[in-house]
């Protein structure tokens, strides 16, 4: 049995001024994984990629084990939440309901009806005078209640001020409690990660930097500081993204080449900010 | 799922429930002040026209990532959309003619049957060629790039149409040519709508053939 809710293999896309190459990565069945990279880094490709909005030049993809090449049953059982709203601005809730619902074989309308007074959202005002915290809640509520095993969020709380991005992040953790579900949330607010993610794929320009465990990654890198002297040539080369001030210098060093580091030089725990910083640096 | 893509549309259209309404007012004035089936055609065109909102409204509420959010063909949006406004034209049809009926009994206590079975009937072929003319260009292009680009056919044929019309009308034996097929149609009724009904059909499968081959894959 196959235990990945979503499988990326070898997927390349190339735009003329940008491009997807060699993309892969796996979600385990059960887990939260974080799609992490600086805007322009290639998330959103990749997941419209998974949704058929763009076409992909090679590679494989795999939802609940089956490629998803010319096939759109598959949608049954995903639900995707964007950062903007998909739905006409005059239509109020239950003209969501009403022209979405029937897409969905498992519609379950107590669920939404459950999340629309959860999310304490106005029944009788139109989407249009919704705050944007609103019309998240909305995009989740239509999201979680065709009882959908993979939700692929992009970019959700880019606009919510900390109290709405805090309320998601609890949703998604009692999303997750059934261990058949599984979420693969991309963002660049790494904040929102230290809390729910299980697993990280670290996208840039196109490229993946680091896909696993999260902790792995902190095991796997550190941060080195040292003095302008102390950089030898032979450290230097496996330095990655060296920011270099008058006296000293910070970079993302694999935890396995520390052997190369002098004792002046100091290692200390990488953020994931701090290595999005640095490979970004890294040419 | 093509019957949910229209309803879909249907409900997207929302917005323009309160135009619509007050718009069955435009047959009733031009039948009273001009003419019954005169009215029956500027009232399915006027319809046409407010069918292309639909593209705007769902481009602008992001449906082309709804579509790939749900579990559709990307294709099956165009045969619905297609669906969708020829449904729409069938009732604006329907009305039309119910209005036609009421006002020819309130005029002149009598219908013309034929003459407004007629004027429905190239109507309803006038309305499917609008559509089939503008609707590769707005499956292609934004909206906005594809409203201008639709005018270029009108233009192209109005250059060469006018032109072409008044050198023929001033062909003493081409227009009594005219006047014989429209005697012919005048007496073969039949004919006429088998005429209308190939030449929609046509029109209206060429134009979606077409927009399949011609839409944005990538969005």
């Amino acid at each position: 049995m196959n235990n990945n809710a979503l499988e990326i293999h070898s997927l390349k896309k190339t735009f003329t001024d940008f491009g997807l190459d060699d993309i892969s990565f796996s979600l385990p069945t059960g887990f939260i994984m974080g799609l992490v990279g600086k805007n322009g880094a290639g998330k959103t490709t990749t997941i419209k990629l998974i949704l058929n909005l763009l076409q992909k030049e090679s590679g494989l993809i795999k939802v609940f084990g089956n490629d998803i090449s010319n096939r759109y049953d598959f949608k049954q059982d995903i639900a995707v939440v964007f950062d903007d709203l998909l739905f006409v601005e005059d239509w109020k809730i239950d003209d969501v309901e009403k022209a979405i619902s029937p897409f969905y074989d498992k519609w379950n309308t107590a669920k939404f009806q459950s999340n629309i007074e959860r999310f304490h959202l106005n029944r009788n005002k139109k989407i249009r005078d919704f705050s944007k915290g609103m019309k998240l809640k909305l995009s989740l509520a239509v999201a979680l209640s065709h009882q959908a095993k993979l939700l692929i969020l992009d970019e959700p709380t880019s606009g919510l001020d900390p109290v709405a991005r805090d309320e998601l992040l609890d949703i998604l953790l009692e999303y997750i409690e059934n261990e058949n579900n599984s979420i693969l949330f991309s963002t660049h607010i790494t904040s929102d990660l230290d809390k729910i993610a299980d697993y990280l794929t670290i996208m840039n320009n196109g490229k993946i930097f680091y896909t696993g465990l999260k902790d792995e990654l902190f095991e796997k890198y550190c941060i080195a500081k040292g003095g302008i002297e102390d950089l030898t040539p032979d450290l230097e080369k496996r330095l990655i993204g060296i920011q270099k001030g008058n006296t000293g210098f910070s970079a993302l060093l694999d935890v396995q080449d520390i052997k190369y580091t002098s004792n002046r030089i100091v290692t200390e725990n990488a953020t994931v900010d701090e290595i999005l910083i640095h490979i970004d640096k890294e040419v | 799922m093509i019957k949910h893509l229209i309803k879909l549309d249907f409900y997207a259209m929302k917005p323009l429930k309160k135009v619509i309404l007050p718009f069955l007012l435009v047959p009733i004035v031009l039948g009273i002040v001009a003419d019954l089936g005169m009215s029956i055609m500027v009232t399915l065109t006027f319809m046409v026209f407010m069918l292309n909102i639909v593209f705007a409204i769902t481009e602008k509420s992001n449906f082309h990532k709804l579509y790939g959010t749900l579990p559709v063909k990307q294709s099956a949006s165009i045969l619905s959309r297609y669906l969708f406004s020829l449904i729409a034209i069938g009732i604006t049809a329907i009305l039309s003619f119910v209005i036609f009926i009421i006002l020819s009994i309130i005029t002149s206590g009598r219908i013309d049957w034929i003459y407004g079975i007629q004027f429905l009937a190239l109507s309803i072929l006038i309305a499917v060629l609008f559509i089939s003319i503008q609707y590769p260009f707005y499956f292609k292009f934004e909206y906005t790039k594809a409203s201008i680009m639709a005018i270029l056919p009108y233009i192209v044929c109005f250059a060469i149409g006018i032109p072409l019309l008044n050198y023929f009308m001033n062909n003493q034996n081409f227009y009594q040519h005219i006047i014989s097929v429209v005697n012919y149609f005048n007496s073969n009724i039949l004919v006429f709508l088998l005429m209308i009904f190939v030449l929609s059909f046509l029109a209206i499968t060429g134009s979606y053939l077409l927009s399949k081959k011609v839409q944005k894959k990538e969005f």
